[in-house]
């Protein structure tokens, strides 16, 4: 599964950052209005993303982390502060940014190829240079041989794999993954964790990955921002130094136990509200 | 149903279809027992005939009706007694009212899902024209159009028109959040918008309101022949009436049926040659 042919030298820990990080957000607010008050979901929410980091966002649901991401992609306003990508002020979607959300948001009617093609469509840059990259990716995800089958044709895994390859056609810098895997089954998920770590060794990309399960958090990244709800602040920023390319073997490491139980402590200083039902999924 | 209206063909939304796929060969039918259950029915109705001494006036005898079909379907067109030209009348009108009035709802259900303004000042009066019994109508019509096709023709439209109008609009509007999240972060065009999701999306809800409109199309055509026509199948039902030829009034009463279920057939059919992307297994009737 681990594709060394591709990826140069394992070299352990993290890479180096080089100069400006790829994306910065600074005292992210972000307010809602509703009739029964304001709820405030983010509350001055700062952080980076090193080149080629991959940082995940771990916190109970409710907390903000969807609002986050989507005022990242530049897809919600933020109420105050502001979002830098590549060094430039964001103020809506842009093109080196991809996007991953919770469910595929495959088209039905196109199939594998057409759906990974669709950015370039939309943004009008279809050229044979692009059908060979949407090509390569869609080899890359595992779906070689399914480029004709339809979204209704593949489990939900390999519409997830499907959306992972749109997210990467046009060479975005910066990739947003909202729980891509939450709606996957426990094996399934397992297994992509280990394809998207393989995956981010050959596409290597800022990520920002919000998940609630911490062992995927751990696993995948280089950083983990613990978010707390209502309203949504960051509680503490950890480093994951493990040694990279994760292998699966990771996970029985005193290191990435450690980590879990740090993340999970965390968590756990930070409850969601009562009345909010997800607290279990950090039990797994 | 796999639909943008409730998108995303999550794990849990497949398991369904899937599930539903194992119980729908069975409900399907066979259709040994279809025509089975039709030979009990035919069988009951000709000992009710036979024994229960119902005038022939009230209930014909099947094989009467199979007669009156029969030398209705296969007398020269020319000859008088022939259903044929009737059919042809009526089957037309329903089919050119049901053009007219699908077309006017796709291209009005639009204009009002693309547009604030024309919204607000059209939909207010289709939905006031709606609760209008539009049958009603017929005596106007008449006045205004005469006996004959463009009356019937109109009426048949009317007819179409709703169902075509609110589910074309429907479709369009409520298409899923997280899919015009992922064109706006494509930063697609209005154009695009349109073209590569509303409309491919709306699809499915336009072939339900095509689906009902296409049997309100006959159902006009029909009545707009009881009250004003000169020809088609609603006249002579009219006809047989007059004489009491009541096996006849049942032929041609079957004939409306046939022809309908055919009519809706070929719609099924074309259905699902546009909505390929729909499994087969998850169409319901
Ligand atoms: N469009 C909206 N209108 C009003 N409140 C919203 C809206 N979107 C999110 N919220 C509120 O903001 C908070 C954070 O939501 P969200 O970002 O979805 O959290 P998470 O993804 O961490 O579960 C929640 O309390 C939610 O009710
Ligand atoms: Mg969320």
């Amino acid at each position: 599964m681990v594709n060394s042919a591709k990826s140069t030298i394992s070299r352990p820990g993290a890479p180096p950052d080089a100069g400006e990080p790829t994306l910065v957000c600074e005292q992210v607010t972000r307010t809602f209005e509703s009739k029964r008050g304001t709820v405030t979901a983010l509350d001055g929410v700062s952080m980076t993303v090193g080149r080629e980091r991959f940082v995940s966002v771990v916190g109970p649901s409710g907390c903000g982390k969807t609002t986050l991401l989507m005022i990242m992609a530049g897809l919600e306003r933020a109420s105050r502060g502001s979002i830098r990508i590549g060094g430039q002020e964001s103020t809506g979607p842009r093109d080196d940014v991809g996007i991953v959300f919770q469910s595929p948001v495959l088209l039905p009617w196109k199939n594998v190829l057409q759906n990974v093609l669709l950015p370039a469509k939309i943004g009008k840059r279809l050229s044979p240079e692009m059908r060979e990259r949407a090509q390569e990716l869609i080899e890359m995800v595992g779906l070689a041989g399914f480029e004709k089958y339809l979204p209704h044709e593949l489990s939900g895994g390999m519409q997830q794999r499907t959306a992972i390859a749109r997210s990467l056609l046009l060479r975005p810098s910066t990739l947003l993954m909202d729980e891509p895997f939450g709606a996957l089954d426990a094996m399934t998920r397992e297994r992509m964790n280990m394809e998207l770590a393989r995956i981010w060794e050959v596409e290597r990309k800022a990520v920002v990955l919000v998940t609630h399960d911490i062992s995927e958090a751990v696993l995948l990244s280089d950083q983990i921002v613990v978010m707390s709800p209502r309203p949504g602040r960051i509680v503490k920023t950890i480093t994951v130094d493990l040694d990279r390319p994760r292998t699966p073997s990771v996970v029985d490491t005193a290191d990435f136990r450690d980590r879990v139980a740090q993340v999970r402590d965390l968590l756990k200083e930070h409850p969601a509200e009562p009345g909010r039902t997800d607290k279990k999924e950090y039990l797994r | 149903m796999t639909t943008l209206q409730a998108p995303a063909p999550a794990p849990a939304a497949r398991r369904r279809t899937v599930r539903r796929s194992a119980g729908s060969a069975r409900r399907r039918g066979d259709p040994r027992y279809v025509i089975a259950a039709a030979v009990v029915f035919v069988l009951l109705w000709q000992l009710v005939v036979v024994f229960g001494s119902v005038p022939g006036y009230m209930l014909p005898a099947p094989m009467d009706v199979a007669k009156a079909l029969w030398h209705g379907m296969t007398v020269a067109p020319s000859d008088r007694d022939s259903y044929l030209p009737h059919l042809w009348h009526t089957t037309s009108a329903a089919l050119a009212g049901f053009a007219l009035g699908s077309g006017a709802g796709i291209v009005l259900g639009g204009l009002c899902a693309m547009n604030r303004v024309v919204n607000q000042v059209v939909r207010p009066y289709v939905f006031g024209l709606q609760s209008m019994p539009k049958v009603a109508l017929t005596p106007l019509l008449m006045v205004w159009l005469g006996f004959g096709n463009p009356t019937k023709i109109t009426l048949a439209a009317l007819l179409v028109f709703f169902p075509v109008f609110v589910n074309a609009y429907t479709g369009l509007v409520n298409v899923d959040d997280t899919y015009l999240r992922l064109f706006r972060g494509m930063s697609a065009s209005r154009w695009q918008m349109l073209s590569q999701l509303r409309l491919p999306a709306a699809m499915v809800a336009v072939f339900a309101g095509l689906e009902m409109g296409i049997v309100r199309a006959q159902l006009g055509a029909v009545v707009a022949e009881f009250l004003a026509g000169q020809n088609g199948l609603g006249i002579i039902l009219i006809r047989f009436q007059y004489v009491n030829d009541t096996a006849g009034a049942f032929a041609v009463f079957i004939l409306l049926a046939i022809s309908s279920f055919v009519l809706y057939r070929v719609l099924k059919a074309s259905r699902k040659r546009v909505i390929f992307w729909i499994p087969s297994h998850t169409d319901k009737r």
